[in-house]
Protein backbone atom coordinates (compact mmCIF):
# COMPACT_ATOMS: atom_id res chain seq x y z
CA UNK A 1 0.00 0.00 0.00
CA UNK A 2 1.29 3.36 -0.98
CA UNK A 3 1.69 5.69 1.79
CA UNK A 4 -0.36 9.14 1.41
CA UNK A 5 2.43 12.41 1.91
CA UNK A 6 0.83 15.69 3.27
CA UNK A 7 1.36 18.25 0.60
CA UNK A 8 3.59 20.77 2.08
CA UNK A 9 1.33 23.92 0.61
CA UNK A 10 -1.74 22.49 2.28
CA UNK A 11 -0.10 22.25 5.50
CA UNK A 12 1.34 25.65 5.20
CA UNK A 13 -2.20 27.13 4.39
CA UNK A 14 -3.85 25.64 7.14
CA UNK A 15 -1.12 26.89 10.10
CA UNK A 16 -1.37 30.65 8.18
CA UNK A 17 -5.15 30.16 8.59
CA UNK A 18 -4.86 29.29 11.95
CA UNK A 19 -2.33 31.59 13.03
CA UNK A 20 -4.07 34.71 11.92
CA UNK A 21 -7.44 33.90 13.11
CA UNK A 22 -6.50 33.47 16.34
CA UNK A 23 -4.92 37.09 16.76
CA UNK A 24 -4.63 40.27 15.62
CA UNK A 25 -3.32 41.53 12.04
CA UNK A 26 0.26 41.87 13.80
CA UNK A 27 -0.05 39.34 15.79
CA UNK A 28 0.42 40.90 18.99
CA UNK A 29 -2.69 41.10 20.10
CA UNK A 30 -3.00 41.10 23.98
CA UNK A 31 -4.51 38.02 25.34
CA UNK A 32 -8.37 38.26 26.30
CA UNK A 33 -8.88 39.75 29.92
CA UNK A 34 -10.12 37.05 32.28
CA UNK A 35 -11.72 37.49 35.69
CA UNK A 36 -8.19 35.68 36.88
CA UNK A 37 -5.93 38.05 34.91
CA UNK A 38 -7.93 41.43 35.35
CA UNK A 39 -6.32 43.80 37.68
CA UNK A 40 -8.23 44.68 40.18
CA UNK A 41 -9.14 48.15 40.81
CA UNK A 42 -10.17 48.98 44.22
CA UNK A 43 -11.13 52.82 45.51
CA UNK A 44 -10.00 53.49 48.87
CA UNK A 45 -12.56 54.57 50.90
CA UNK A 46 -11.92 58.17 52.51
CA UNK A 47 -11.76 57.35 56.52
CA UNK A 48 -14.35 58.93 58.38
CA UNK A 49 -13.12 59.18 62.13
CA UNK A 50 -16.44 58.83 64.39
CA UNK A 51 -16.64 61.62 67.16
CA UNK A 52 -16.60 60.10 71.09
CA UNK A 53 -15.11 63.21 72.58
CA UNK A 54 -13.97 66.46 71.74
CA UNK A 55 -10.41 66.16 72.13
CA UNK A 56 -9.91 63.66 69.13
CA UNK A 57 -11.35 66.72 67.13
CA UNK A 58 -9.02 69.23 69.09
CA UNK A 59 -5.84 66.84 69.02
CA UNK A 60 -6.50 66.67 64.64
CA UNK A 61 -6.93 71.29 65.36
CA UNK A 62 -3.92 71.15 67.32
CA UNK A 63 -1.87 68.87 65.51
CA UNK A 64 -2.35 71.16 62.04
CA UNK A 65 -1.09 74.65 63.60
CA UNK A 66 0.64 76.20 61.40
CA UNK A 67 -1.99 75.49 58.56
CA UNK A 68 -5.17 77.63 57.85
CA UNK A 69 -7.89 75.62 59.16
CA UNK A 70 -11.01 75.35 57.38
CA UNK A 71 -13.83 73.49 60.02
CA UNK A 72 -17.69 73.11 58.39
CA UNK A 73 -20.26 71.31 60.26
CA UNK A 74 -22.74 69.84 58.29
CA UNK A 75 -26.02 67.70 57.93
CA UNK A 76 -25.48 64.52 55.44
CA UNK A 77 -29.25 64.14 55.44
CA UNK B 1 -16.94 73.20 50.20
CA UNK B 2 -15.67 70.78 47.47
CA UNK B 3 -15.61 73.93 45.20
CA UNK B 4 -13.71 75.67 47.38
CA UNK B 5 -11.17 73.07 47.68
CA UNK B 6 -10.94 72.96 44.03
CA UNK B 7 -10.33 76.28 44.19
CA UNK B 8 -7.13 76.44 46.67
CA UNK B 9 -5.18 73.16 46.09
CA UNK B 10 -3.06 74.62 48.86
CA UNK B 11 -1.40 72.07 51.24
CA UNK B 12 -1.11 74.56 53.88
CA UNK B 13 -5.07 74.01 54.46
CA UNK B 14 -6.18 71.44 56.68
CA UNK B 15 -10.12 71.24 56.71
CA UNK B 16 -12.30 69.78 58.87
CA UNK B 17 -15.48 68.28 57.79
CA UNK B 18 -18.18 67.24 60.83
CA UNK B 19 -21.17 65.40 60.24
CA UNK B 20 -23.94 65.86 62.49
CA UNK B 21 -27.46 64.81 62.65
CA UNK B 22 -29.32 67.55 62.16
CA UNK B 23 -32.38 65.92 59.76
CA UNK B 24 -33.67 62.54 59.99
CA UNK B 25 -32.72 59.62 57.82
CA UNK B 26 -29.88 56.84 57.89
CA UNK B 27 -27.25 59.33 59.58
CA UNK B 28 -24.45 56.50 59.28
CA UNK B 29 -25.20 55.71 55.67
CA UNK B 30 -25.50 59.27 54.58
CA UNK B 31 -22.42 60.36 56.07
CA UNK B 32 -20.23 57.63 54.24
CA UNK B 33 -21.88 58.30 51.50
CA UNK B 34 -21.11 62.12 51.54
CA UNK B 35 -17.39 61.27 52.45
CA UNK B 36 -16.90 58.61 49.93
CA UNK B 37 -18.40 61.34 47.47
CA UNK B 38 -15.13 63.46 47.75
CA UNK B 39 -12.18 62.73 48.30
CA UNK B 40 -8.91 65.20 49.37
CA UNK B 41 -5.74 64.37 51.58
CA UNK B 42 -5.98 67.52 53.32
CA UNK B 43 -9.67 66.90 54.37
CA UNK B 44 -10.38 64.97 57.72
CA UNK B 45 -13.88 63.52 58.50
CA UNK B 46 -15.52 63.56 61.57
CA UNK B 47 -18.89 61.77 62.14
CA UNK B 48 -20.77 63.41 65.28
CA UNK B 49 -23.94 61.15 65.97
CA UNK B 50 -24.41 63.36 69.11
CA UNK B 51 -23.83 66.89 67.93
CA UNK B 52 -20.97 67.55 70.13
CA UNK B 53 -18.96 69.69 67.92
CA UNK B 54 -22.34 71.54 66.60
CA UNK B 55 -22.93 72.13 70.29
CA UNK B 56 -19.69 73.31 71.18
CA UNK B 57 -19.07 75.85 68.37
CA UNK B 58 -22.90 77.10 69.01
CA UNK B 59 -21.05 78.54 72.47
CA UNK B 60 -18.65 80.46 69.92
CA UNK B 61 -20.51 81.72 67.24
CA UNK B 62 -23.89 82.11 68.79
CA UNK B 63 -26.16 81.29 65.98
CA UNK B 64 -29.08 81.15 68.86
CA UNK B 65 -29.76 77.85 67.86
CA UNK B 66 -29.21 74.92 70.22
CA UNK B 67 -26.53 73.78 67.18
CA UNK B 68 -24.28 75.58 65.63
CA UNK B 69 -24.77 73.53 61.53
CA UNK B 70 -24.34 74.87 58.06
CA UNK B 71 -21.53 76.89 59.34
CA UNK B 72 -17.83 77.45 57.19
CA UNK B 73 -15.08 78.79 59.87
CA UNK B 74 -12.08 79.61 59.19
CA UNK B 75 -8.99 79.81 60.78
CA UNK B 76 -5.66 81.47 60.52
CA UNK B 77 -2.29 79.81 61.10
CA UNK B 78 -1.57 81.00 64.53
CA UNK B 79 -4.98 79.83 65.69
CA UNK B 80 -4.83 77.78 68.95
CA UNK B 81 -7.44 75.57 71.07
CA UNK B 82 -7.38 75.69 74.35
CA UNK B 83 -10.14 74.87 76.67
CA UNK B 84 -12.54 76.05 73.82
CA UNK B 85 -12.36 76.37 69.62
CA UNK B 86 -11.29 80.02 69.64
CA UNK B 87 -13.47 82.52 67.43
CA UNK B 88 -12.78 81.79 63.83
CA UNK B 89 -11.15 84.30 61.79
CA UNK B 90 -13.67 84.42 59.31
CA UNK B 91 -17.02 82.63 58.75
CA UNK B 92 -20.11 82.00 56.73
CA UNK B 93 -23.23 80.40 56.86
CA UNK B 94 -26.25 78.99 55.50
CA UNK B 95 -28.76 79.66 58.16
CA UNK B 96 -32.25 81.59 57.74
CA UNK B 97 -32.30 84.68 60.17
CA UNK B 98 -28.59 84.81 61.43
CA UNK B 99 -27.31 88.04 60.70
CA UNK B 100 -23.87 88.29 63.11
CA UNK B 101 -21.89 86.86 59.85
CA UNK B 102 -22.10 86.62 56.48
CA UNK B 103 -24.04 83.99 54.38
CA UNK B 104 -21.89 81.60 52.74
CA UNK B 105 -20.84 83.63 49.16
CA UNK B 106 -18.16 80.98 47.56
CA UNK B 107 -16.15 83.82 46.08
CA UNK B 108 -15.90 85.77 49.33
CA UNK B 109 -15.39 82.81 51.27
CA UNK B 110 -12.15 81.62 48.56
CA UNK B 111 -10.66 85.52 48.96
CA UNK B 112 -10.50 85.00 52.46
CA UNK B 113 -9.27 81.89 52.66
CA UNK B 114 -6.53 82.96 50.58
CA UNK B 115 -6.16 86.02 52.74
CA UNK B 116 -5.09 84.05 55.08
CA UNK B 117 -3.08 81.33 53.32
CA UNK B 118 -0.65 84.88 52.34
CA UNK B 119 -0.52 85.90 56.00
CA UNK B 120 1.22 82.31 56.54
CA UNK B 121 3.53 83.02 53.50
CA UNK B 122 4.68 86.18 54.87
CA UNK B 123 4.69 84.90 58.36
CA UNK B 124 7.32 82.58 56.63
CA UNK B 125 9.02 84.97 54.89
CA UNK B 126 9.69 86.84 58.13
CA UNK B 127 11.04 84.00 60.26
CA UNK B 128 14.15 83.33 57.29
CA UNK B 129 14.77 86.86 57.64
CA UNK B 130 15.23 86.69 61.05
Amino acid sequence: MQKRVPNPLALLAILTFVFFSSSSVNGFAPPKQTKRTKPRVTKQATRIIELHSLDQLKVAFQQDHGKVRLVTILSPT
Amino acid sequence: MQNVLKAVPDKRLAAYVIWDPIFGGNFNRASKNMTDRFSDLRVHYFKDPKSLAGTLWEQVLKTESEIAWDVYLLYGADANWEKEPPKPDFWMHQLGGVTIAPRLDEEKFIEALKGLLNKVESQDSKKVKQ
